[in-house]
This record gives structure tokens, C-alpha cells and sequence, in this order.
């Protein structure tokens, strides 16, 4: 009887470990699933772990009714021996009693600290997940959004940087290529010069003549002829007739 | 009648007018010159200037001036129009009998 007590404490200690490298391995198998947000993996891992707490919670009592049998065994072997062994026994009564304790507070913490950090870990999910989402909106979506529009303005700027710097070229490559000569373009200061023009050159000679002024010919004065009922003419015509009047020049 | 008849005449005007102005010590700031003709059948050449405040437009309508264009011009009638701008008005052709203001 007391053997059998013994085996199943023995037993119960092994599986407590046993259950507690499950609970280990559950625990870490929810984070996994709590990263990966795999709530159905979640949600079988917290089912599985109220399951091995559940288990704890069993065999600890049958730890504990165990260390009871142990107890009944040594109050009944004592009524047999000595007063020495009687002490001897009593002791051993206490220390059973202090392994009986030490196996409820054993079960009592693995089935304790599962829940707790079953918990602790539901909660430690949910807030990790609540900073993500917050941080997801408040700094990954505007940090995208700053960023595409930069790139998008480093492209168009870059555009026109390159169309202003590469368009002369362009322009004198399609110049090139129509003209009827083959005398190249220079290109001087990002104006096309063309040192073989297709007219004539002037000579020096003709420059100087250009370069004199022309006095004013006779062909140089214009008159414009305008009708009198032009509104602005018909009002000079009134006032030089007014004046022509006032300054005596028609006979009374 | 066209009022083109009178175009020589106004030409002839229009060349002299520059030189004038220059024996009187006057820049010609002319801008253009309009010839018309009004049903009562007087044509008038007006001679448009581009006076600025500071070339002293007031030497330009002066009385003497205008008497010396007169006489210049063969005794044509030549007055002053400053409404709106500053125009001489040279009569090339009345209907009417015109005499020689003293």
C-alpha cells in the first residue's frame, strides 16, 4: 500500500514535469501563432493549455490523497513500534507532510502559473498587436504616403532637369540630320551656333554700309488718310476748326 | 472727290514740317501724320507729336512757332490742337475765304 502511495507520487512528480514541458511548448507554440496572428492556432493552443491545467490540477490531487495514504500507513505502523522509532516516524510523518506540502504548492504553481501566463501572454498578444496597428497607421501609412510623393517629385524634377539639359542636343541632333549641308553646330552656352550659315555671308564692305545710318528720304514720311467720320479725327477737325476760328484766320 | 488730290500737297507738308521745327530749335517728336477731309470740302493734315513733359511742349505751341510754320508753308493755316495729345492742324484747302490773323 505504501509502495503504491510511493509510485504515485513518483508518477505525479514525472508527469507534472511532463505537463509542465507541455505547457512550455503550448506557450510557445500561442506566441508563434500570436505573431503569425493564426487565431485558430491560438485559439486550440489556449483550449490545450486550460486542458493540461486542468490535468495538473488532477494529478496534484492525486498527489496529494496519495501523501494522505502514506500518512494513514505511518499513523498505523505506529502504534507498533518503539517510542524511538515512534519519533523516528513522526518524523518521517513531517517530512512527508513537508513533501506533501512542497507537492501542493508544486501543483498549486504549475496550475497556477499556466493561467497566469496564459493570460499574461493573451494580453502581452493584444497589446503587441494594438501597437502594431498603431503604429501601422500613424507611421508606416504616412511614412509611405511622404515617401511616395517624394519620389514621385524627385521624378518629375529630374524630368525637367533633363529635358532642359538634353533638349538643346536633341535639338541640334534633329537639326543635323535636316539640314542640307554637313557642316556640324557648335553648341555654346546652350545655344546652337551655326558657323556655316546657309545664306550668304555678308562681306565687310557690306557691313559698312549697313552699319551707316540712312538719312530720312523722302519715301520714309507716310500720311495716313483717314476718313472725318472717324470719331477721333472728327474731334481734332472740331477743335483745330474752333482754333482756327479763335486765332482770326476766318473772315467775319 | 477723293481726298487723295490733296496727298501731294500733304507730302509736301509732311517733308517740310521736321526741317522747320529744327531751324526753330525743336526736336520734331512727330508720330504720325493724318490727312482728312471734311464734307464742307477743308482737308486738313494734322501732325501728330510725341511731346514729353520734359522736352517743354508749351515751345511747340507757342505763337511764334506757329506763325513761323505759317510762313513757312506758304501762308497755309497752321494751329494748335492740345486735347488729348499735342497736334499741329495744317488747313491745305478751304471753301471758305480765309485771311492772315496780324
Amino acid at each position: 500500500m505504501y509502495d503504491a502511495a510511493q509510485s504515485t507520487l513518483d508518477y505525479g512528480q514525472s508527469q507534472m514535469r511532463e505537463l509542465s514541458h507541455q505547457a512550455t511548448v503550448v506557450a510557445l507554440n500561442m506566441a508563434q501563432a500570436a505573431n503569425a496572428a493564426e487565431q485558430a492556432t491560438l485559439d486550440y493552443n489556449q483550449r490545450q493549455m486550460m486542458e493540461l491545467a486542468y490535468q495538473e490540477t488532477a494529478v496534484s490531487l492525486n498527489m496529494a490523497q496519495a501523501a494522505d495514504t502514506q500518512q494513514s500507513i505511518y499513523s498505523a505502523y505506529i502504534l507498533n513500534v518503539t517510542q524511538t522509532a515512534q519519533a523516528q516516524a513522526m518524523l518521517d510523518v513531517q517530512a512527508t507532510h513537508t513533501a506533501q506540502a512542497n507537492a501542493t504548492a508544486t501543483a498549486y504553481s504549475l496550475t497556477a502559473t499556466p493561467f497566469a501566463a496564459l493570460q499574461a501572454e493573451i494580453v502581452r498578444t493584444q497589446n503587441e498587436s494594438e501597437r502594431r496597428a498603431l503604429w501601422e497607421e500613424f507611421v508606416v501609412t504616412p511614412l509611405k504616403v511622404i515617401l511616395f510623393t517624394l519620389v514621385v517629385f524627385l521624378l518629375i524634377v529630374g524630368g525637367v532637369m533633363a529635358y532642359r539639359r538634353l533638349m538643346p542636343v536633341l535639338e541640334l541632333r534633329l537639326r543635323t540630320i535636316s539640314r542640307d549641308n554637313d557642316s556640324p553646330f557648335l553648341l555654346v552656352d546652350g545655344m546652337i551656333v551655326d558657323p556655316d550659315p546657309p545664306h550668304r555671308r555678308l562681306t565687310q564692305r557690306e557691313l559698312r554700309l549697313l552699319k551707316h545710318p540712312r538719312p530720312p528720304s523722302d519715301n520714309t514720311v507716310q500720311v495716313e488718310i483717314i476718313h472725318s467720320s472717324e470719331p477721333s479725327v472728327t474731334n481734332w477737325i472740331t477743335e483745330a476748326e474752333q482754333k482756327l476760328r479763335s486765332d482770326g484766320w476766318i473772315q467775319s | 472727290m477723293s481726298v487723295s488730290r490733296y496727298l501731294p500737297a500733304a507730302l509736301n507738308v509732311a517733308q517740310a514740317i521736321p526741317g522747320i521745327l529744327a531751324q526753330r530749335g525743336l526736336k520734331p517728336f512727330i508720330s504720325r501724320f493724318v490727312l482728312t477731309e471734311t464734307q464742307q470740302g477743308n482737308a486738313w493734315l494734322f501732325v501728330v507729336l510725341e511731346v514729353g513733359p520734359m522736352n517743354h511742349p508749351e515751345d511747340y505751341a507757342a505763337s511764334d512757332v506757329l506763325h513761323y510754320l505759317s510762313t513757312a508753308l506758304h501762308g497755309l493755316p497752321v494751329v494748335i490742337s492740345d486735347s488729348y495729345g499735342l497736334r499741329y492742324a495744317v488747313l491745305l484747302s478751304s471753301q471758305i475765304l480765309l485771311k492772315r490773323p496780324n
